[in-house]
C-alpha cells in the first residue's frame, strides 16, 4: 500500500472508546489494519480517519504496541536446533526468543496474556500470535491436569461416559511397558 | 491497580474537597470524587463488593434521594420546559432533612460517617454521563474503598456528591454482578488460538491437556491430525474370525509383552473403538485365517493417516493349517502384486516387517522383491505355488536396490534361487554366498548383497 508521505500516524480507536495515535509503519504490521487501510484506500486516509477496533481494549492495545516497538520484522532464518544452546527449555528446541519469553513473563496476569493474544489474533500479527503460543505451550508442558486447569481457569466439565472411557484409556494405556523414547 | 481514575473539578465554595489522583490515563472526563482500589486483602472480594453495594444503597434511602429518570415525567412544581430533562433538582425539604439514626452497619466506617437526609431531584443533568465515566478497566483488582472527600457540611449536600455516590453505587454493583466472571477462561481464546498453542506441546502434554475440559478436548480431537500424538509401542493387534458369526470380525488389541496381570484384553468388532483418541498404536498386526484383508485396506489406511494406528509389522498367518489343495489362512486374493506393494508402501517408514505365511493369496511373481524397498524384514513361506527367482530377478531386484541412495537393510526369508553359489557368485557382483549340505547336496543358504555406496547396508537373503 502506497501512502503520501504526509499521512504517517493511524488513529485507531478500541473496545473501551480510547483513541490511540500510532505510527503507520507499526499500524501495517496489523493484518487486519492494514486489510481496512487497503479497502478505505489512500483517498480515504485523511486526519479524521479513525480505525474502529471493537475487539481489543486499550490495555491489550498498549501492550500489542509495546510488543511490536520492541520487536520489529525482520527475516527471522530457521533456527538450528541444538542441545547445547543454552535457553533450551523445551524439548531441545528454542522456539521462542529469550527476551520475548520475559516480555511476557512481566505481564501481570494471565488475564493480560490472554487478553493480548486473544487482540493479536483478532489484528493478525503473526509475530505475537506464534510467540504467545508458544510461551503458553512452555508454561503448560510439564503441569499436571489439575494446574493446567487452575493456570488456564478452565472448568472441570468434562462427565458423564466421556469422562468413563477417558478413564478407562488411562487405566488401559497405564499398562504399558517402560516408557518408550519420544520423537 | 487503581479501577479508574477521574478528575476532579475545582472545589467551590468551603467544602473541603480533596483532589483526586489521576491514575490511569484512560478517563479525563470531569469526574466527582475518586475510587482507588484498596490494598489486596485476603477477604473474599465479592463478599466484600457486595457489602460496598449495601451500604451505598442504605445510605441512598437514608438520606431520601429520589431520582426521577423517566422520560417524560416532569417534577412536581416545575414548568414544563422544551428540552425534557432526565433529572430535576429541586431544593431540599428542611422537614425531610433529619438525621436519622444511625442503623446497623455493614459497610466501611467511612461510609456511614456521613448522616444526612436530603430529598434531592437532580435536574438537568446527564446522570449518563458521569454513570458511563465509571468503567472497570482493570477486572483483577476489584476491591474498593471509596473515598469520601471529608466531613460533610450539614447544609444542602453537594450535588456532585450525591452523583458521586449515584455512580459509585452503580459501579459497585455491575462489579458484584460481573465478579464471577473474573478471570478470563482460556477457552475465551478463539479456537485457532487454542489449537496453536497446541500444536507446540508434544504428544503426552497434547494428552494431558485434553483432559483439561471439553472445549479443549474438543478441539484437539477435531484437529487431531495438526497434533502430535502420544505414542504406544506396548500393543499388538490381532484380527480373526468371530467364532459366533462368520461374516464379522473380531479386532483384539493386546498388550506385549503379556502377563496374567493384563485382565480381559479389549475387544470389538470396530478397530475404531478400541483406538483412544490423540493416542497413536504402534503395533504389529496379525491378520489371522479368512480374514479378508482387501476390506480392511481403506480403514487401516484412514487410522494410518489419522494418526491414530501406526503398523508396524504385518503378518497374515494361517497357511500352516492348509491340507491338501484347500487354500488357508488370511485372504490376500483381492491383491495383485503391484496393488499390495502399492498397500504397504503407504505404511512406509512405520511398516518395517511382512511375513507371508499364507496359501490364499494372490499369484506371486518375483516383482515381490521389490518390498525390500520399503520393509526391513520380508518373509514368505506356504505360497502355492512356490514362489521361484531366477537369476535375472536378484540382478534387477539388486541393482534397483543399489541404485537408491536411501536404501536400507532388508532381511528376506524365502525360496533357493533356481540358481546355485557359483552362479549366484559370477553373475552378482561383490556377494557372499553361504551354502550347506543336505542330503548330500550342496545348496545356497544365505546370500548376502552389499550394497557398496552406504555404510553397513546389505540384503541378507535366507532361503529355505
Amino acid at each position: 500500500l502506497q501512502m503520501s508521505d504526509t499521512v504517517e500516524l493511524i488513529r485507531v480507536s478500541t473496545k473501551d472508546n480510547v483513541e490511540i495515535t500510532i505510527p503507520q509503519k507499526i499500524a501495517e504490521q496489523c493484518g487486519t489494519i492494514r486489510n481496512l487501510m487497503e479497502a478505505v484506500g489512500e483517498s480515504g486516509i485523511n486526519s479524521d480517519f479513525v480505525i474502529p477496533l471493537p475487539n481489543v481494549t486499550n490495555s491489550d492495545m498498549q501492550l500489542i504496541l509495546n510488543w511490536l516497538q520492541r520487536f520489529p520484522p525482520h527475516p527471522t532464518e530457521q533456527e538450528v536446533e541444538t542441545r547445547h544452546n543454552s535457553d533450551n527449555k523445551y524439548c531441545g528446541r528454542t522456539q521462542i526468543a529469550p527476551l520475548e519469553r520475559r516480555f511476557f513473563e512481566a505481564l501481570p496476569t494471565t488475564n493480560a496474556l490472554f487478553g493480548m493474544l486473544n487482540s493479536a489474533m483478532y489484528l493478525d500479527i503473526p509475530s505475537i500470535s506464534a510467540a504467545g503460543s508458544s510461551y503458553m505451550a512452555e508454561k503448560i508442558k510439564d503441569m499436571t491436569v489439575e494446574e493446567a486447569r487452575a493456570y488456564m481457569n478452565l472448568p472441570d466439565d468434562i462427565q458423564g461416559w466421556e469422562m468413563d472411557q477417558m478413564k478407562d484409556d488411562l487405566l488401559w494405556l497405564k499398562q504399558d511397558a517402560p516408557a518408550p523414547s519420544t520423537e | 491497580m487503581p479501577l479508574l481514575a477521574i478528575q476532579t473539578p475545582p472545589p467551590e465554595g468551603g467544602s473541603s474537597m480533596t483532589s483526586s489522583k489521576m491514575t490511569t490515563p484512560l478517563l479525563k472526563t470531569p469526574s466527582l470524587l475518586s475510587i482507588t482500589p484498596s490494598t489486596a486483602k485476603s477477604r473474599s472480594t465479592p463478599q466484600f463488593i457486595a457489602r460496598v453495594a449495601n451500604s451505598m444503597l442504605f445510605e441512598l434511602n437514608k438520606s431520601q434521594i429520589k431520582a426521577r429518570i423517566k422520560l417524560g415525567l416532569l417534577p412536581r412544581g416545575l414548568t414544563p420546559s422544551p428540552i425534557t430533562p432526565l433529572l430535576t433538582l429541586e431544593e431540599p425539604d428542611e422537614e425531610a432533612m433529619r438525621e436519622s439514626p444511625r442503623g446497623t452497619s455493614d459497610g466501611p466506617p467511612s461510609l456511614t460517617s456521613s448522616r444526612r437526609s436530603s430529598r434531592v431531584t437532580l435536574k438537568t443533568v446527564d446522570l449518563h454521563d458521569y454513570l458511563s465515566s465509571v468503567l472497570v478497566s482493570s477486572p483483577s483488582s476489584p476491591s474498593l474503598l471509596i473515598k469520601h472527600p471529608g466531613k460533610h457540611s450539614s447544609s444542602t449536600p453537594n450535588l456532585h456528591s450525591l452523583l458521586a455516590a449515584s455512580a459509585a453505587f452503580s459501579t459497585a454493583t455491575r462489579l458484584a454482578k460481573g465478579v464471577a466472571a473474573l478471570p478470563m477462561p482460556m477457552t475465551k481464546l478463539p479456537p485457532r488460538a487454542i489449537l496453536a498453542i497446541l500444536t507446540h506441546l508434544e504428544g503426552e502434554d497434547v494428552y494431558r491437556m485434553a483432559m483439561t475440559c471439553s472445549e479443549i478436548r474438543k478441539i484437539a480431537i477435531e484437529n487431531g491430525k495438526k497434533l502430535r500424538h502420544r505414542r504406544v509401542r506396548s500393543r499388538e493387534v490381532q484380527i480373526g474370525k468371530d467364532r459366533h458369526r462368520a461374516d464379522r470380525l473380531i479386532f483384539s488389541v493386546l498388550r506385549v509383552p503379556r502377563s496374567m496381570r493384563d485382565g480381559i484384553p479389549r475387544e470389538s468388532g470396530s478397530l475404531e473403538d478400541l483406538l483412544p483418541h490423540l493416542v497413536t498404536i504402534e503395533a504389529k498386526m496379525t491378520f489371522g485365517s479368512d480374514v479378508c484383508v482387501g476390506a480392511l485396506r481403506a480403514l487401516l489406511r484412514r487410522l494410518f493417516d489419522d494418526r491414530l494406528l501406526a503398523p508396524t509389522a504385518f503378518h497374515f498367518t494361517g497357511g500352516a493349517n492348509t491340507k491338501g489343495n484347500k487354500v488357508c489362512g488370511a485372504d490376500l486374493r483381492q491383491f495383485t502384486t503391484e496393488s499390495f506393494i502399492h498397500f504397504c508402501a503407504h505404511f512406509k517408514p512405520v511398516l518395517r516387517e511382512i511375513q507371508l505365511a499364507t496359501t490364499r493369496h494372490f499369484r506371486l511373481s518375483p516383482r515381490l522383491l521389490s518390498l525390500v524397498n520399503v520393509v526391513e524384514e520380508l518373509g514368505c513361506v506356504y505360497e502355492r505355488p512356490a514362489l521361484r527367482v531366477q537369476m535375472e530377478h536378484l540382478e534387477n531386484i539388486i541393482q534397483v536396490w543399489r541404485s537408491d541412495g536411501n536404501a536400507h537393510s532388508c532381511t528376506l526369508h524365502m525360496r533357493r534361487p533356481l540358481a546355485d553359489a557359483e552362479e549366484l557368485e559370477e553373475g552378482l557382483s561383490k556377494v557372499v554366498v553361504e551354502t550347506e549340505e543336505r542330503n548330500g547336496e550342496v545348496m545356497v543358504s544365505s546370500l548376502t548383497v552389499p550394497h557398496g555406496k552406504l555404510h553397513q547396508v546389505e540384503l541378507y537373503f535366507v532361503f529355505h
